[in-house]
């Protein structure tokens, strides 16, 4: 073997490995996006457990919001059937914010009604709830700090060219899509007054 | 030292009171007391100097003995008999002080630690040094020497407070060394927040230095969204979504505050069954009282205690610890 060939394969062999390197950290990066993302799934799992028994008290005290009522129920339905994977991330997202955006007005509601307030179901029912949607905001900043990592490989070279040979691309972000969803939901707050 | 919150300023303002009315008639007793003591504490002192002066006449004896190495047994003996009698008066002299402390801490921090709530001291406890192994925030140590302990509740939170010194000792074949691993107050609030998995905050650097072998790989790095922070603070957890949970960005925000309050970039803390335990360094001796040489009606004692204990009990506020919301 002459110099020109070990040359050659010591440049080929760098390059390999740095193929393979490229390659394993953007398969780490979008395995943890998966990881953050069924993170979500099961702080999700545990609102839509919760919510038929705050719905049910509601329902019985919250004449004026059968509207609301029934949007939250059915969105609850549709997020409940809608199969989460990496294909239809987007429409989960959007979904969840909606129901998120309504269930925050349905808390907002509750001030109006001192009886509902004071009851004692609801008021565990809702401290349950409020440290639910505190992990469920957790899970979304973990969500959305791995989507960063994996977005960030996916758009700067030399990684993102590796990226499109596989087929790994840059994913949405759970984003707050209005002031009022900004905040997570405290229903602390409305209990404690 | 501490704090500038609303609270902290009550709290002065209603201590100026409870000192002149509950602590002042309590401390009367000890004044004779001290000065007897500081008496003994004197004559101690002066032994030990006498002593000291005595081990050094006879070390110069024996290392200017001639012919060399020949050295008389007598001098020999006179150095080692008046080494033992200084070390036996040093002691003397340290007990006499720390006896005195322990007195009058005993009689008045009672009535002192009251004016907090519901507050123990013990002058013999020490913060359990399998919690201190457990919470993961130092590096590995062989000595343990705690000072103060105190417990209770305080804002409905159950918690201990212990000034620890903590060090490594080393033997490097006859020689051994001996450095500090951590020397400040270490203090245990118990949690309203609930949570299961454990999460370490530790200043910038130190965890991937320090504390991953004693670990072990089940601990992930966290990046925070909080760049700032993240400069400041390694975060490693076995939960990344609970690691969320209790670092919120209001807690995120509080504990840069803490370290700002505090003056210490060391700062470091634990989430570990259902309790929180902070770390905070400082060199000097915390919550002394009983001076010997300062009068019982002095209040620049009491002031400096006062302000201590606020600066500890001022975690509660400064991390919100006091709702579940932590906000």
């Amino acid at each position: 073997m002459n110099n020109t060939d070990l040359i050659f394969l010591i440049i080929v062999g760098g390059l390999s490995i740095l193929l393979y390197v490229v390659y394993v950290g953007l398969i780490l990066k979008k395995n943890k996006v998966k990881e953050a993302f069924a993170s979500i799934d099961v702080q999700l799992k545990k609102r839509y457990d919760l919510m038929p028994n705050i719905l049910m008290i509601a329902n019985k005290f919250m004449e004026h919001e059968r509207g609301l009522i029934e949007d939250v129920t059915k969105l609850r339905t549709q997020a409940v059937n809608m199969k989460s994977d990496f294909s239809n991330m987007e429409e989960k997202i959007k979904l969840e914010n909606e129901l998120q955006t309504k269930l925050g007005q349905l808390m907002v509601s509750v001030e109006n009604y001192p009886q509902l307030k004071s009851n004692e179901t609801m008021v565990q029912a809702m401290q349950t709830f409020a440290e639910t949607e505190e992990h469920i905001a957790a899970a979304r900043r973990f969500y959305n700090a791995a989507v960063l990592d994996l977005n960030n490989a996916v758009e700067i070279f030399p990684s993102s060219f590796f990226a499109s040979m596989i087929g790994v691309s840059s994913l949405p972000f759970f984003e707050v899509e209005n002031e009022q969803q900004r905040e997570a939901i405290n229903a602390n707050d409305y209990f404690s007054k | 030292m501490l704090s500038n919150t609303k609270e902290a300023q009550e709290y002065r303002k209603n201590f100026y009171q409870y000192y002149h009315q509950k602590i002042i008639p309590a401390l009367s007793k000890y004044e004779d007391l001290r000065l007897k003591t500081k008496n003994m504490f004197c004559v101690w002192a002066a032994v030990s100097v006498i002593l000291g002066c005595v081990s050094f006449y006879y070390f110069y004896l024996t290392m200017h003995s001639e012919p060399r190495n020949n050295i008389a047994p007598d001098d020999f003996l006179c150095l080692v008999i008046s080494f033992i009698m200084l070390c036996v008066a040093m002691y003397f002299t340290k007990k006499t002080a720390k006896d005195f402390e322990n007195f009058v801490k005993e009689g008045v921090f009672t009535t002192f630690l009251s004016f907090f709530g519901n507050f123990i001291w013990s002058p013999t406890e020490q913060f359990p040094e399998s919690e201190i192994v457990d919470s993961a925030l130092f590096d590995s140590f062989n000595i343990y020497n705690s000072d103060d302990y105190f417990e209770g509740q305080f804002k409905g939170l159950n918690f201990v407070i212990s000034e620890i010194d903590l060090k490594m000792r080393t033997h490097d074949g006859k020689r051994s060394h001996t450095h500090g691993v951590f020397k400040g107050v270490l203090i245990k609030f118990s949690m309203l927040k609930p949570f299961s998995g454990r999460t370490l905050i530790t200043s910038n650097n130190k965890y991937f230095g320090f504390f991953q072998d004693l670990i072990g790989s089940s601990m992930q790095k966290v990046e925070l969204e909080d760049v700032e922070f993240n400069k400041m603070f390694d975060v490693v957890s076995d939960d990344q979504v609970e690691a969320r949970y209790l670092l919120t960005p209001s807690f995120i925000e509080k504990y840069k505050n803490l370290r700002e309050v505090y003056k210490a970039n060391d700062i470091r803390a634990s989430f570990l069954d259902k309790n929180i335990i902070v770390a905070i360094p400082c060199n000097r001796d915390m919550f002394k009282l009983g001076d010997l040489f300062k009068s019982m009606s002095d209040a620049e004692q009491f002031k400096e205690l006062f302000e201590e204990f606020l600066a500890v009990l001022s975690v509660v506020e400064l991390l919100g610890l006091d709702s579940k919301t932590m906000l």
